[in-house]
């Protein structure tokens, strides 16, 4: 039996399928054992940022409806053998995929897998319910962005509602020289405003809008170190988080950045 | 700091939106309110006045006022 934890946050484009990608991968570098269902059911991009979108043969409308096995709609990872990605039905209707047929389905991967992360759609209406129906714990993404953290907000008053073993949050998408500058809010502070225990800070990274996988960023990036950080948090070997402004703080820094 | 405008900022739009969900922060509160004044006083449910405020340190300053026209005894002074 694993751990159920869909990524959650209100607000569309804060990062949720980005981080549910790259979580999984950074778990998987830690040889856990992960599978990654996407929860955005008909404006799915999980298959994308996972780049299996062409290996698709079954989806996880087929399993609803009895097409095909949960295991045949599993899509095997190219680089990490033990992550795989359940696509979500693209043209399917929201409504043919009822909650106790998505948790069912859920909970069947968990029997088989370390960690099963789900991609949870935006807003806060009948998908929300669905995602957050199937897990048992709860990681809160939001950006820095005032309207990103109220909506982060609502999405953990709604959460206590559900019976919920953890909630978490990741800030994503810190600008270290504005945190270090005192001009935007650091994850330590959105936390606090949340009463949410901080699991991760991810910081702004070029390559990984580009490619979107930290497995094909450099191997020092920040970003990929930083969810190394989360992935072992989540794992609960550590409760280390990111700093998005070390990078940027520090003598030595300043003498490295003068010298360059 | 910049920053630290932004955050009191979010906390008034925080405070403003638990306040203002249905059944929200207040509702919650006044219910309980009355349940505890009860015990010691003729309350009016509608004279009930609960405000809260975020002040400048981005503290919380929570006002409660009502209008009673009988004090109970309580149970210590039979
Ligand atoms: N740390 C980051 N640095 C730079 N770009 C990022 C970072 N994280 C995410 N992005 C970019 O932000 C965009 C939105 O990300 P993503 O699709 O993961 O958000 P989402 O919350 O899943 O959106 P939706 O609500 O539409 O499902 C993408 O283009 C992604 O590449
Ligand atoms: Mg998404």
């Amino acid at each position: 039996m694993g751990k159920k934890i869909v990524l959650t946050s209100g607000k569309g484009g804060v990062g949720k399928t980005t981080v549910t990608a790259n979580l999984g991968i950074a778990l998987s570098m830690l040889s856990k054992k992960v599978a990654l269902v996407d929860g955005d059911i008909g404006l799915n991009n999980l298959d994308v940022v996972m780049m299996v979108e062409n290996k698709i043969v079954y989806d996880i409308g087929d399993i609803a409806e009895g097409r095909c096995r949960t295991k045949q709609a599993l899509i095997q990872d190219d680089c990490f053998p033990s992550l795989f990605t359940l696509p979500s039905a693209k043209t399917m209707d929201n409504s043919r995929i009822p909650p106790r047929v998505f948790v069912s389905i859920v909970n069947e991967l968990n029997q088989d897998f370390d960690y099963v992360l789900i991609d949870c759609p935006a807003g806060i209406d009948e998908g929300f319910h669905r995602a957050v129906a199937g897990a048992d714990e709860a990681l809160v993404v939001t950006t820095p962005h005032i309207s990103a953290v109220r909506d982060a907000d609502k999405v953990v008053s709604l959460l206590s509602t559900y019976c919920m073993k953890a909630v978490g949050l990741v800030v994503n998408r810190l600008k270290g020289n504005l945190v270090t500058e005192g001009a935007t809010m650091d994850a330590p502070d959105i936390a606090k405003l949340l009463r949410v225990p901080l699991k991760g800070a991810i910081p702004e990274d070029e390559e990984i809008n580009l490619s979107s996988q930290i497995s094909k960023c450099k191997d020092k990036s920040s970003a990929r170190l930083a969810y190394l950080l989360l992935a072992s948090y989540v794992d609960g070997k550590d409760t280390k988080v990111f700093d998005c402004a070390s990078d940027y703080r520090g003598f030595f820094k300043k003498l490295q950045r003068v010298f360059r | 700091m910049l920053k630290n405008n932004t955050i009191l900022r979010l906390k008034r739009i925080l405070l403003s939106d638990k306040v203002n969900m249905p059944s929200g922060l207040i509702q919650l509160l006044k219910k309980d309110l009355l349940k505890l004044f009860d015990s010691y006083f003729d309350i009016k449910e509608e004279s009930l006045k609960i405000e809260i405020d975020s002040n400048a340190d981005g503290e919380y300053d929570v006002s409660i006022k009502g209008v009673s026209e009988r004090i109970k005894s309580p149970r210590f002074m039979r």
